[in-house]
């Protein structure tokens, strides 16, 4: 096994992580569909951040497979360079990325704090309460519009309140802001497609945002139902990402964002009527 | 500091019995010895766990196969979720407490300092025996843990309240899952003996390395080794108490009925609803990483003081800045206590504390850039000797570049939004404990075993080992970086149930398969290291024609370490010195 | 030492990497996702070890549930509180391999689960069920109704449609249930003890959330009413809603059910006889024990199918009041309250309380359970005031929640509790002297929340 086999193993290796890392898309393995207000702009700081990183494994693989290639090969006979040190490259390669660094730090906060400060949160056009507990969503719905006291609501709910499991509606453009409670252990409310994801703590009551730019639902007159529209793709799910237990796996949940208000109206409505039911079903 | 006074090498009056020689001894070498083959038995043990989780993520739908008539009927042959939580958290736990830090800290912290600063042994060395079997409560306790109602913890290493901590107020079993009854309560014990046990080496690293250098080894001839186990000395004295008092007040909340971590209103699981409480579970987080993340430091610190030696051995080559390297170990530290935060970045707490914690850790990310600077910078235009050691080392470079790269990302607040919680967060841990700090680790033992046990290992068959482990971990775990970009969350027991993480079965089938390669490859460490302490060739005093002071004694040393204290006249990096006769001037050679 | 002698490569190290990159690569290639091939061919049902629980059930009234992973424990020392329990250990070795026969000829194994209904009978009371049992499995849709009548042909059809049926569902069953109701459905999963509620044990043949008049169905369920149960899940327990499952996954799941149920039923009528002292112990040997089998068989496959061609406690008139805004609202839940708190219905007897300080009791699983904290807004059957129109009516088997019967509660009356058991969560909606009878105040606003944390709904 002479240096070339090592040079060539170590930059093979390197070439398939990286070469994964490239074709990874084309195969459609990458980030999922966004379909949230913000998600363009997380995306975006990831690419950046991907370019920055990418462009750095580049360099110090190709210098240690040449290390490796044109020094690896010892030889009793000859001395390497004697060198402690050199501080022109100690300053380039302290503060190149020094710099790059702090360029990629302030570069996130806006859109963290978009997305998360309390107080740049927007007006929300519709709330709902999340119970997370093991193992679904237990989501409830105003009747009408947004109630007055939010906070109270949440906590106590009102009488014609709309109960579903593990389904979230919302319409597009919607503001669609969610009170998470949980009465037992940590989960987190993940939604993928909307780069959205949060803890629930026992205890406390989280508030998020999120707000779709796509719509993903058809409804079907003939049978007053709404399902997911299959010309748009894979379902658009919610997933619990914090360790809850032992269904914690299992805590699968769908997003349904109405093409309008209306549609989501008159769903919302269906619900509640079917949840007020006096007669048996056919 | 001024030099350490030199101490005159002690002999012991009469000849010691086997045990107290080999087992109850207070020689550092012994008990880093002992350190590192417990390290190694849970290696196997913690890696049998990694192959158990990676049975189920290849194949989800499937059962459990060879032994599976060995687990009740109930079971229908298959897995349930609840032991796959026990898998990856015992796994976890293991590799972490069990064999990393005690094998980077205790194993060659405790056989290497004394060593290379010129003393006969840790300036406490009865401690330092206490140190050692403070593992073995909990070695039973882990190893218990498995066999009691409910089984082993299954919560996560990060054991997060309420689900672990949560109990009703009669009983030991855990209303919030199985595995956080009896087995949790052994896991905290566990781990609170590993704390003990670590903080008692720190307090003799710490004091060996100030007061009981030998005469001319000053701070800055100490080789880099010692200063990265220095460093990560200090980061156990000071970050343990955090963990160990969080460790008690979740032990008295489970046991004793305390409500640290309950929150006021109390929890409902069903029937079954807990007793009011007054805390906070958010304040455990916070105690438990600020040790955890200096924890994570203290897992590749001496790894790289370990590899920057090893580099400059190998590479005939001094290493390149000497002092910028020591820096940038203390800045690692430094940064590495007010980080703590970004692993909470989803948690709940104030958003704001957030972008506080981003500053800090992409910083880190400076210190980190410049090691990997200067270890490339010590293999350009070398003469490097591919040795086993060398090969582990040169690709602890580049696996850390690349777990180095990928913490960037989860450093960005808003990115960290997506992939927190994913198999990208796993795809970072494994390459920089596996590719990082366990590939330090091997370069560690194929370099260091002929002073060790005085023998010397097969580097054949080290190599080898060393080609199949390098491809098939990179299989193993860098398609997990693209699922995690996907979403797919970490601790799934089956992922296959959602639309959006369905497609990738066929990178999870991969990666399982190759884990169990990968598992299969190590068996070849395992026999040439056993193999080696019977067959190995016998070891010169130099096999590596090194510099530092362990390399001037005979292999094995023996107790005491030097017959006469050596003085020290030089640097710890003197090769290809022009002018010199040899391509390399041990530290004890004195100026002309 | 280094460098004194290069290691001499060996000639097969080179190859030998090589094929094993090459195997990998082919092993990717060649991997095209893990396929679900269900149970295992090996897997059989095993025989019941637990012990049968027998009425009458004991009357003590604990105040909290069986802790953790005791369910078992606690099963086993009912006797000391007055409790009956068969133990399947008194069967001799010869009995439990006839039993085991006689139930896997006519069940089959997980891997190829069916229902048969074997052979003649004899026995008088039985024998006209095993005749019935091909319209009971139409009935139960465990056969293809659609299939045009040739009748040996048609019972070949329906033997494998009800075959195929029941292992799709069988292999659902194992990838999203077994963990917690196990593999015969004992409710004795690996996950399952360590719940509160347990899982369902379906042995007993007895389900609490029912839609049809016990005296009518014989206490089976509808197979709406499973599949219900599968559609919202029962909020409040462990048992999730598998609405994300599709139709026909559902009610492949619901016919496996009904499989397990019968089986277990199957298993329990049978050791009872076998372990009856009045019976001696010659009672069920060889064909006999066969035929018991069928009969049982036959028996409670047409109590199932009676249950699904029952009709179901249907309402006969409507509400009058039924939205808060409505003027006769108040007067409603005030009837409501009567009903609730009234000696007739007696509900109060066991909601104490309003069901905020009831206490625990046994039930026909010889686990504990509670009757429902009303002012929780948590219904486990199910929110919809029909839904609670069922649980009244109907009564709650197994729980032994007994039905108010319309001889003496007419519908309206019905309703009105309804009303007021809706109401109760929300003292908003409440009228001020009910209010302040169960919460103690007159103001709303001064009503203590459920919770004072994250809350529950």
């Amino acid at each position: 096994m002479t240096n070339r086999f090592w040079a060539v193993l170590f930059g093979g290796v390197l070439l398939a992580c990286f070469l994964m890392v490239a074709l990874a898309p084309v195969f459609g393995y990458w980030l999922p569909r966004n379909v949230c207000v913000y998600g363009d702009d997380i995306d975006h700081l990831f690419y950046v951040i991907l370019w920055a990183t990418g462009f750095f494994f580049v360099l110090t693989s190709v210098l240690q497979v040449i290390a490796i290639w044109r020094w690896g090969d010892y030889d009793p006979a000859k001395r390497a360079q004697y060198s402690h040190g050199h501080l022109g490259l100690e300053l380039l390669w302290t503060i190149a990325p020094g710099v790059i660094l702090l360029y990629l730090t302030f570069a996130q906060i806006p859109a963290w704090s978009k997305v998360t400060y309390p107080s740049e949160r927007p007006t929300p056009d519709q709330v709902v309460t999340v119970v997370g507990r093991q193992w679904e969503w237990r989501l409830r719905y105003p009747a009408a519009g947004v109630p007055e006291r939010v906070r109270t609501w949440a906590d106590g709910g009102l009488i014609d309140d709309v109960y579903v499991v593990n389904e979230l509606h919302t319409w597009k453009g919607a503001n669609c802001t969610l009170l998470l409670k949980t009465d037992d252990v940590l989960h987190s409310f993940y939604l993928p497609n909307f780069r959205r994801k949060q803890d629930l703590l026992p205890g406390k009551t989280v508030t998020i945002w999120v707000q779709a730019t796509e719509a993903n639902t058809k409804h079907d007159a003939a049978t007053d139902t709404w399902s997911l529209d299959p010309a748009v793709g894979p379902a658009w799910e919610i997933a619990c990402a914090e360790l809850c237990g032992g269904r914690h796996y299992a805590m699968r949940g769908v997003v349904f964002v109405h093409p309008t208000k209306d549609d989501y109206d008159r769903w919302l409505k269906h619900t509640a009527t079917r949840q007020r039911s006096y007669k048996p079903e056919q | 500091m001024s030099v350490g006074h030199g101490t005159k090498p002690t002999t012991h009056a009469r000849e010691l019995g086997f045990l107290r020689k080999y087992i109850f001894s207070t020689d550092h070498k012994i008990i880093g010895i002992q350190f590192i083959f417990s390290a190694l038995i849970f290696l196997v043990i913690g890696g049998l766990l990694a192959l158990a989780v990676r049975l189920q993520l290849g194949w989800p739908a499937g059962d459990i196969p060879l032994i599976g008539r060995w687990f009740p009927e109930s079971w229908g042959g298959r897995m349930s979720p609840e032991f796959y939580n026990m898998l990856f958290s015992t796994h976890a736990t293991i590799m972490i407490f069990l064999v990393i830090i005690p094998m980077l800290a205790g194993g060659f912290g405790n056989f290497l300092i004394p060593l290379m600063v010129g003393a006969p042994d840790m300036a406490f060395p009865r401690l330092n025996m206490l140190s050692y079997w403070f593992m073995w409560p909990a070695f039973v306790s882990i190893l218990s843990s498995f066999f009691v109602e409910g089984g082993a913890a299954g919560v996560g290493w990060t054991s997060y309240p309420t689900i672990a901590s949560a109990m009703l107020p009669e009983g030991t079993a855990s209303p919030a899952t199985p595995n956080a009854g009896m087995g949790q309560t052994l896991w905290l014990v566990g781990l609170i003996c590993v704390g003990i046990s670590s903080m008692l080496g720190s307090i003799n690293y710490i004091t060996t390395i100030v007061n009981m250098r030998a005469p001319g080894m000053t701070l800055y001839r100490m080789p880099l080794t010692v200063w990265a186990l220095f460093v990560t000395a200090i980061l156990q004295a000071m970050a343990l108490p955090v963990l160990t008092v969080a460790l008690l007040l979740q032990l008295l909340d489970k046991t004793v009925g305390t409500t640290y971590f309950l929150p006021p209103a109390g929890l409902t699981f069903g029937n079954w609803q807990t007793a009011a409480g007054g805390g906070q579970p958010l304040l455990w987080q916070h105690l438990f990483w600020f040790y955890s993340h200096p924890a994570v430091y203290i897992m590749i610190l001496p790894a790289m003081g370990m590899v920057s030696d090893i580099l400059a051995t190998n590479a005939r080559k001094p290493l390149f800045g000497y002092r910028p390297m020591v820096y940038a170990l203390a800045a690692i530290a430094g940064l590495g206590f007010i980080v703590w935060g970004h692993h909470m970045f989803q948690s709940g707490m104030d958003p704001r504390l957030g972008t506080g914690f981003m500053i800090a850790t992409m910083l880190i990310a400076m210190p980190s850039a410049v090691k990997v600077f200067n270890w490339l910078a010590t293999c350009w235009q070398a003469n490097m000797n591919l040795t086993a050691a060398m090969l582990n080392a040169l690709a602890f470079v580049s696996m850390f570049v690349i777990g180095g790269l990928s913490g960037i990302f989860m450093a960005a607040t808003p990115v960290d939004i997506q992939i927190h919680d994913t198999y990208f967060i796993v795809a970072h841990i494994h390459y920089v404990l596996f590719m990082s700090s366990l590939f330090g680790i091997f370069a560690g033992l194929y370099f260091w075993y002929p002073k060790m046990f005085g023998r010397m290992m097969s580097e054949f068959w080290g190599k080898v080992h060393f080609a199949l482990t390098f491809v098939l971990a990179n299989a193993v775990f860098f398609p997990m970086h693209i699922i995690g970009i996907q979403g797919h969350p970490r601790r799934y027991y089956d992922p296959t149930l959602y639309e959006t993480w369905a497609p990738l079965q066929p990178m999870n089938e991969f990666m399982s398969v190759a884990a169990m390669l990968l598992g299969a490859a190590q068996i070849i460490f395992v026999l040439n290291f056993l193999g080696s302490l019977f067959l190995g060739k016998r070891a010169p005093i130099n096999p590596w024609n090194s510099n530092t002071l362990e390399w001037t004694v005979p292999s094995p040393p023996p107790h005491g370490n030097f017959e006469t204290t050596p003085v020290v006249y030089r640097g710890p990096y003197e090769y290809a010195v022009p002018g010199e006769p040899l391509d390399h001037v041990p530290q004890t050679e004195p100026a002309k | 030492m280094i460098g004194a002698r290069r290691m001499a490569p060996r000639r097969w190290t080179r190859p030998l990497v090589c094929s094993l990159l090459t195997t990998l690569a082919a092993t990717l290639a060649g991997c095209g996702g893990s396929l679900d091939t269900g149970y295992s061919i090996d897997l059989i049902y095993p025989v019941r070890k637990d012990p049968l629980v027998l009425a009458p059930l004991p009357a003590e009234t604990p105040a909290n549930p069986v802790p953790p992973g005791k369910l078992d424990e606690s099963i086993r020392r009912l006797p000391e509180i007055k409790g009956k329990l068969l133990d399947p250990d008194k069967l001799t070795d010869a009995q439990r391999a006839d039993l085991k026969a006689a139930l896997d000829a006519a069940f089959g194994r997980p891997a190829e689960p069916t229902i048969r209904v074997l052979g003649k009978v004899e026995d008088e009371e039985y024998a006209d069920f095993v005749t019935e049992a091909p319209a009971s499995f139409a009935a139960l849709k465990l056969a293809d109704p659609t299939v045009e009548p040739d009748d040996k042909q048609k019972a070949e059809k329906d033997q494998a449609y009800r075959d195929k049926t029941l292992a799709v569902g069988g292999k659902l069953f194992r990838r999203h249930c077994m963990h917690c109701h196990g593999v015969v459905g004992d409710g004795r999963g690996p996950s399952g003890a360590w719940l509160s509620p347990t899982p369902r044990d379906f042995r007993q043949g007895v389900f609490k959330f029912i839609s049809c008049d016990p005296g009518l169905s014989r206490l089976k369920p509808r197979r709406d009413d499973l599949r219900r149960t599968l559609n919202h899940g029962v909020e409040g327990t462990s048992m999730p809603s598998f609405a994300l499952l599709t139709e026909e996954e559902r009610d492949h799941l619901v016919s496996y059910v009904l499989h397990l149920s019968i089986r277990g039923e199957v298993e329990y009528d049978t050791i009872k006889t076998l372990l009856d002292p009045n019976q001696g112990p010659d009672a069920l040997t060889d064909k006999k024990l066969d035929r018991h089998v069928a009969s049982r068989t036959g028996l409670f496959l047409w109590q199932w199918a009676q249950a699904a061609t029952a009709s179901g406690a249907t309402p006969a008139e409507e509400p009058k009041a039924t939205d808060p805004a409505d003027a006769a609202f108040p007067a409603s839940v005030r009837r409501g309250y009567q009903v609730f708190t009234g000696q007739d219905a007696g509900c109060i007897s066991c909601h104490q309380d309003f069901g905020r300080q009831a206490r625990y009791r046994y039930d026909d699983w010889g686990t504990l359970v509670k009757p429902n904290n009303l002012t929780n807004g948590i219904y486990r059957g199910g929110r919809r005031p029909i839904d609670m129109y069922y649980r009244l009516r109907c009564g709650i088997p197994g729980a032994n929640m007994p039905k108010i019967d319309s001889k003496n509660f007419p519908d309206a009356d019905v309703w009105a509790l309804i009303n007021f058991l809706r109401a109760l969560p929300h003292p908003d909606t409440l009228p001020d002297d009910v209010r302040e009878k169960v919460y103690g105040v007159v103001d709303p606003k001064a009503v203590a929340p459920k919770h004072a944390g994250g809350g529950h709904d």
